[in-house]
């Protein structure tokens, strides 16, 4: 009778075990948890990159709510810093006009000019049959006549710190159909900035920095741009940190507070600042602390560029802890 | 006694200046206790041993900063006063001022260039800025003379209207500037424009003072000759006076001075227009009275003006703004009274 | 001789008003210079004054040339009392009349008591010292000529001219000023040489006459002598009878209507 019983049981058990070996595996390709980035996956997955579903409707950096019937196949761009972003985002290809002032990528030279954007050529910009336009902030009235006149659909696209750079990156990721780009880029830049933030942490100094513009008159950037949040992440004090964008700024404030560090916003100014006989007697002009800064763009286009500004600007304000 | 009078509101007025500048010199964007302001004062006189309680920062400051551009307030608000309180002579107008000959619009232009182009030359000493300012308003006047001059003689009349041209003229170039250049220097050029002593220091104000100076002395030598022109051209040359040639310095000193306070601090208005008008008012229009009040007067109304503009906030407001919110209304009030007088 | 006009070629621009002109004036002479409008005089007047270059020929004061002094001096020796010129300038009348004292004073010279005696005088003169403390501007029109005669008093000139000094005064101020004029002539040997446009007032005041016709010299002589019917038509073209003035003695111009003339040549 045993032997009769014994075989079924010991396939079945072997059955079992066949099931449970394979079991064990399948929880873990099937787990709903998402950890790896779309990007990340083999070609294979690619097909399960996140894809904006058209018509769509997103909103700019002035808070229009903007429609967008399908994707954009011939974006005109009037200003480098949303040109240097698309290309960023992988969509240099959809470009068919960019500004005279558009530098980066080298790519860029293979894009037709529009011209410029104060004021802008309405011609060039037609003839380039634009479905979507980036524009920055500036001229209301070109803004209004493209919209109203030439019935062109329009993104204003213009943050000024890394807080309005990441939600308008990915605003724009969903615009142009390149959510994972965006992802990825804005993960990126959070990634640097954290790398810095980690860094300074161990600092066990606050360095006054003061960042001159311009020298006749006097200015300054304040709170809500680039460069005060570089000055913030790399671990210094902006002494124009009251002031709220770009400021002028009166001599004595800055007299006052004596900064630490001089950053000039080119070559030029420098040399002004070195020579002013006024400010011999100042900290930084005495300790020899005054530099200019290292690529202008770096700190005031929204885009992978911009890590480079910061870790410039940590390497200046905290050349113990960068090397 | 009219002379009784004039002597009297010089006095007071140059009383009121002292005080204006010792004032302007304790107040500021960053706020320096008056004891302490007298006791930085007072360090740099020889003999007197003070121990420094104050910040370093505040010295230099004090020194630096504020004192240097206190004195360039002075010196340019009595150099538009007095220009235009000669101008206001030589066109026998009472509502002349210093740029009506085109020299801040050609001095305008001269900083526009320097401002959008030049920035990266580097004038030893009195800066790029200043220097072609300087030189674009006497160009501008040069240009007027040349076009009004007929013969040995410049009719009044020609300098007004070759004025209002090449000033014109200098504008739209400016504007055409504006257009052309970049955001940034743009800004520069227009903030600038609006006059501002931000940048005052002692080199600077050690630059100013012997076009000043000329300027003054010239505008002091000849209060009589002034004196006799508004009598008439005719008048004034059967009086002996060389019509022409006094024709010729009141140009060339209304000139300098304009031309040397425009390139240090930008156009300020209101200044040289209002303030002579205001001290004919009060001591009459012997020059002899007349330009040494009107001068007194200006530098205290700048000072003053400018007192406000940098005390207000942590900005550089600009001084020039300052006194076309404050003149411009007062200037109206003024030329009410005068179109409307209340009795014969 | 004082004054001296050799040769004078003087005019505007292109067009040369006087050609060729001489005048002789001696010391304490009161001479009028009568014509019609654009017949020279004023123009003489500038040229004499110098405030007009002449193109040619010399006006010479006390033989020396005017234009080899400096303005200075001539203006020490010679006053102009020009017609009415606009002040809008709110000077006092004390100080219009100090300007008087420009060409005695240096730069840095203060007015001496010389000087405001000489001021003082003229505002006498004139009867202008009740106004003293007035302004210019608040003067009738032949107080302000006034004003201005006392002026160039105060220049204490040798010799004074007078370009049409009454055009804008009515007949009590024409009057006075001439009478001024005249008592300072003889009182005080006061050269004068004054344009008058009224032919009787010149007549009646000025002990020389010279008439002029088109840049030149028609007539020069005493009143009678030159104001006559004849001259009269001749260079104002018009028809007058000429009688004597019943005080002055002078010869009188009784203008003559120019209908009636007509009338009788209808005849």
């Amino acid at each position: 009778m045993l032997r009769r019983i014994a075989l079924p049981v010991i396939a079945l058990l072997l059955m079992l075990s066949v099931v449970a070996g394979c079991g064990g595996a399948a929880p873990k390709t099937t787990s709903p948890a998402p950890t790896t980035p779309a990007a990340d996956q083999k070609p294979a997955e690619a097909a399960k990159a996140k894809q904006t579903t058209y018509p769509v409707t997103v909103k700019d950096d002035l808070g229009r709510e903007v429609t967008i019937p399908a994707e954009p196949k011939r974006i005109v761009s009037v200003a480098p810093s949303n040109t240097e972003l698309l290309f960023a985002l992988g969509k240099g290809g959809v470009l068919v006009g960019r500004s005279d002032f558009d530098d980066f990528p080298a790519e860029v030279a293979n894009v037709p000019s529009i011209g410029g954007w104060m004021p802008p050529n309405y011609e060039k910009i037609i003839a380039a049959k634009p479905d979507l336009m980036l524009l920055v902030g500036g001229s209301d009235e070109a803004r209004n006549k493209l919209i109203d006149e030439y019935k062109l659909n329009v993104f204003v696209l213009d943050p000024q710190t890394f807080e309005q750079a990441y939600d308008g990156i990915k605003r724009l990721g969903v615009a142009v159909n390149a959510q994972d780009a965006a992802e990825k880029l804005v993960a990126d830049m959070k990634g640097a900035v954290k790398e810095v933030t980690d860094k300074v942490a161990k600092a066990t100094t606050k360095p006054k920095v003061y960042y001159e513009v311009w020298d006749e008159p006097l200015m300054t950037v304040g709170a809500g741009t680039y460069i005060d949040d570089m000055i913030r992440i790399a671990g210094g004090v902006n002494v124009a940190a009251d002031s709220k964008g770009w400021a002028t700024i009166n001599a004595e404030v800055i007299a006052k507070a004596n900064p630490d560090i001089v950053i000039a916003s080119s070559a030029d100014i420098e040399k002004k600042i070195k020579a002013r006989p006024t400010w011999a007697e100042f900290k930084a002009v005495k300790d020899g602390k005054v530099v200019a800064v290292g690529d202008a763009n770096h700190v005031s286009r929204p885009g992978p560029r911009l890590v480079l500004g910061l870790q410039w600007f940590a390497k200046t304000i905290h050349p113990e802890l960068f090397k | 006694m009219r002379t009784a009078r004039g002597r009297r509101v010089i006095l007071i007025s140059a009383a009121v200046l002292l005080v204006t500048l010792v004032l302007a010199a304790g107040v500021g964007a960053v706020r320096i206790p008056p004891l302490e302001a007298v006791r930085i004062l007072l360090s740099r006189l020889p003999g007197l041993h003070l121990s420094p309680n104050w910040e370093a920062t505040n010295a230099v400051i004090f020194w630096q900063i504020r004192l240097p551009r206190v004195l360039m307030g002075a010196l340019v608000g009595m150099s538009l006063s007095l220009a235009g309180g000669a101008y206001q002579g030589l066109f026998k107008n009472p509502l002349a001022d210093p740029s009506i000959l085109g020299v801040s619009s050609g001095a305008a232009l001269g900083g526009a260039v320097a401002i959008a182009f030049l920035g990266h030359l580097q004038i030893k000493g009195v800066g790029t800025l200043p220097f072609f300012a300087f030189l674009g308003g006497i160009a501008a006047v040069a240009v007027v003379y040349r076009l009004a001059a007929v013969g040995r003689r410049v009719p009044v009349v020609g300098l007004l209207l070759a004025g209002v041209a090449v000033g014109s003229f200098c504008i739209s170039l400016v504007s055409l500037i504006l257009y052309m250049t970049n955001q940034q220097a743009r800004d520069a050029i227009v903030f600038w424009m609006m006059g501002g002593l931000g940048g005052a220091n002692w080199e600077k104000v050690a630059w100013l003072l012997p076009y000043l100076a000329v300027g003054i002395g010239v505008l002091l030598f000849y209060w009589r000759e002034l004196n006799a022109l508004l009598l008439g051209d005719e008048s004034a040359l059967h009086l002996g006076v060389d019509v022409e040639l006094l024709k010729k310095m009141i140009l060339v000193a209304g000139t300098l001075l304009t031309a040397a306070s425009v390139a240090f601090a930008g156009t300020i208005g209101f200044v040289g227009l209002v303030v002579p008008h205001l001290v004919r008012f009060l001591v009459g229009p012997d020059h002899r009275y007349l330009l040494p009040a009107a001068g007194v007067v200006g530098a205290i109304v700048l000072v003053a003006a400018d007192t406000l503009a940098r005390s207000l906030v942590a900005a550089e407001v600009p001084v020039g703004l300052v006194m076309a919110l404050l003149g411009g209304p007062f200037f109206l009030w003024l030329l009410r009274r005068k179109l409307q007088p209340a009795d014969a | 001789m004082y004054l001296r006009v050799d040769g004078l070629t003087c005019g505007y621009g292109a067009r040369m008003v006087l050609d060729g002109f001489s005048l002789a004036l001696h010391r304490g002479e009161f001479l009028a210079v009568v014509g019609p409008n654009g017949c020279g005089k004023s123009t003489l007047v500038k040229a004499v004054s110098r405030a007009l270059r002449p193109a040619a020929g010399t006006v010479s004061l006390a033989g020396r040339d005017i234009w080899q002094m400096r303005p200075r001096e001539l203006a020490r020796q010679v006053a102009v009392v020009a017609q009415e010129t606009g002040v809008e300038f709110d000077f006092t009348v004390e100080e219009v009349v100090a300007m008087g004292r420009l060409p005695h004073l240096s730069r840095f010279r203060r007015e001496t008591e010389a000087d405001e005696r000489a001021v003082r005088r003229a505002m006498e003169a004139t009867n202008t010292l009740p106004l003293a403390s007035r302004l210019v501007t608040g003067l009738s029109g032949g107080e302000r000529q006034r004003v201005m005669v006392a002026r160039a008093l105060a220049q204490e000139p040798e010799l004074l001219l007078l370009d049409e000094p009454t055009a804008h005064l009515d007949i009590t101020h024409q009057i006075e000023l001439l009478d001024l004029t005249r008592r300072l002539n003889r009182e005080r040997g006061l050269s004068v040489v004054a344009v008058l446009h009224d032919l009787n007032l010149a007549a009646q005041y000025a002990a020389r006459l010279l008439m002029m016709k088109d840049g030149r010299r028609f007539a020069e002589g005493s009143p009678t002598e030159v104001v006559t019917e004849s001259n009269v038509a001749a260079v104002y073209g018009s028809r007058v009878k000429v009688t004597v003035h019943p005080e002055e003695g002078s010869p009188h111009v009784i203008l003559l209507s120019g209908e009636r003339r007509r009338d009788e040549q209808a005849c």
